[in-house]
């Protein structure tokens, strides 16, 4: 960081020692001017401003860094004092990957220009990423016992009490969805773990030292296994249908899904949930290529779904663990579309696009040793937190 | 009483008294006039209401009227046209865009914002620091000792060896 010196706003109203500065800049020969300054030197006289824009409000200046890549935020940061204060609320998801579990390490993507870039928190030592939750990475132990919740923007990290053990539980399969309903900083959150296998949930508040479950035929085996919170209920994706939770009555209600996913899906059509302005999305990818969206709405006094052709200026972000919809206007990247991740495939994304109704393939992943990345989550950072960029380092070999 | 917002006219008049008059449909963009309306109980009946904007020129002023009816426009403002019409709206002159930026910002029109905020993203990306001050004309106010550091902490960001020339 920048020492916090008391900045005075300096700016140059068409100041002299800037007019004079440039000029004895474009005074130098040209063959000696790198590429970049010599195309501003072409366009100079065009595109002088004399606009203050230096001095332009921190709240302004935020509005303008939230569209901004990584990468083009610490550039920007290093423009003036003034610049070097502002802060950054990105509110488009990062994708973090993960190679291997014994490192602190894990790599972060951003979507805007797809580079990549390496974030080293202990925390991430011995964790697999799980998933994500209002700008939470849900952290799981190597030992398949310990489950963490980890802001990887702030750095704040909660470990939540071991769950209670169940017969011999198999080393795999321990967790396969985790939900939070709110941020763990906020009182009365309420964390949520399927757990597939043994056919249960389990779920405790924040601060609790045990867990509460629900056991029930309904909670199937095998996938698609997604959890979301939406409007004071938690609702499990699962092979049966979509599972309505009231943790308070602990009564389970099944959710028929839309006829266009076939009974018969596995492999072929894969389903996914996802919360969005206050309306749950139904995302429906056929053989990894075609997408369907569907919008669950209740309006009549009967549960319907009903079929999206566009977004209205959303971007949807799909993964297992972690599916995120947020406003392309604000997030700055494109909207209608929908990013889609698959553990499978050279690609880290592909991006298909609901007004075009077709695939465009993203950045190729590099393979380390053969190797793909295990782990894929998306996380959007939360209204609330700030971006530390502090000791990130570029990753050049992707992409 | 004061008549609903959406059936009253409003005129806006910049600081150098240019005036321009506003279905109240369309002055709802901006959150500004919204509750200015709302809390102003004097207005006549006739349903006009005027609103002096102090630091806004005529010339800005008309710019912003003009996007605010394009984007007001129900029948006109989807899809594709839409996009294609502000990325033409846009196209200003940097001294312009700092002016539509504060507009937006002074009337509170959240489309306005976001889309001069992207504009001036748009025109920092993929450039180094020392183009984007030379673009927007900013004086660099660090010492040596801070442009060090800054070139410390994410050498990469600048392009690694050539700093010298590049921050």
């Amino acid at each position: 960081m920048v020492s916090k010196r008391t900045s005075k706003k300096k700016t140059c109203e068409a100041c002299e020692a800037c007019e004079a500065k440039l000029s004895r800049r474009n005074s130098r020969p040209i063959s000696k001017r790198k590429p970049n300054e010599l195309k501003n030197h072409n366009n100079n006289k065009k595109n002088r401003t004399r606009a203050d824009w230096g001095g332009i409000s921190r709240d302004l200046l935020e509005c303008i860094t939230n569209r901004l890549s990584l990468r083009d935020y610490i550039r920007f940061r290093a423009v003036c004092h003034e610049w070097s204060y502002a802060t950054v609320k990105f509110n488009r998801p990062f994708l973090f990957l993960a190679r291997k579990i014994q490192s602190n390490k894990r790599v972060i993507h951003d979507p805007l220009d797809r580079k990549t870039y390496e974030i080293d928190r202990p925390e991430f030592y011995r964790n697999y990423l799980l998933g994500s939750s209002f700008g939470w990475l849900i952290l799981g132990s190597f030992e398949r016992r310990q489950l963490s919740l980890l802001n990887p923007f702030s750095g704040e990290c909660v470990v939540l009490p071991l769950p209670p053990l169940k017969k011999k539980i198999r080393m795999y399969e321990i967790w396969d969805a985790v939900t939070l309903s709110s941020p763990p900083t906020s009182p009365n959150c309420i964390v949520l773990v399927l757990q597939a296998l043994l056919k249960r949930i389990l779920y405790c508040r924040i601060g609790d030292d045990k867990w509460d479950q629900i056991e029930d035929e309904l909670f199937h085996q095998f996938g698609p296994n997604q959890a979301i919170w939406y409007t004071g209920n938690f609702y499990v994706l699962s092979r049966t249908g979509l599972i309505h939770i009231d943790v308070v009555t602990k009564q389970l209600k099944m959710i028929a899904l839309p006829q266009s996913l076939s009974s018969d899906y596995r492999d072929r059509h894969v389903p996914y949930i996802v919360e969005s302005r206050g309306e749950i999305l139904l995302v429906i990818v056929k053989f990894t290529q075609h997408f369907e969206v569907f919008k669950m709405d209740h309006s009549s006094g009967n549960l319907e779904w009903e079929r999206m052709e566009g977004l209205g200026g959303r971007t949807i972000f799909l993964e297992h663990g972690s599916a995120v919809c947020v406003d392309a206007s604000e997030a700055g990247c494109r909207g209608d579309c929908i990013f889609y991740t698959r553990k499978q495939g050279k690609r880290l994304w592909n991006m298909f696009d609901m007004e075009s109704k077709k695939l465009q393939t993203g950045p190729t992943q590099h393979m380390e040793k053969k190797k793909n990345y295990l782990e894929r989550v998306w996380c959007v950072p939360s209204k609330f937190d700030l971006m530390d960029v502090s000791g990130l380092i570029r990753l050049k070999s992707d992409n | 009483m004061a008549s609903p917002s959406h059936t009253r006219t409003v005129t806006l008049k910049s600081c150098d008294d240019v005036e321009f008059v506003l279905d109240g449909s369309v002055a709802t963009l901006s959150q500004t006039l919204v509750s200015a309306m709302a809390e102003d109980s004097s207005s006549s009946d006739d349903g006009t209401f005027t609103w002096c904007v102090s630091n806004i020129t005529g010339e800005v002023l008309a710019k912003v009227v003009e996007f605010c009816n394009k984007h007001a426009d129900i029948s006109s403002s989807r899809g594709e046209d839409l996009k294609e019409w502000d990325k033409a709206f846009i196209s200003v002159e940097l001294d312009l865009l700092y002016d539509l930026i504060l507009a937006a910002d002074n009337l509170n029109i959240e489309s306005l914002l976001d889309l001069t905020a992207q504009r001036v993203a748009d025109e920092i990306k993929g450039k180094m620091p020392h183009e984007i001050r030379m673009l927007f004309n900013i004086e660099k106010d660090f010492t040596d000792e801070e442009e060090r550091e800054i070139r410390r902490e994410h050498a990469w960001a600048y392009g690694g060896e050539s700093l010298k020339s590049f921050l």
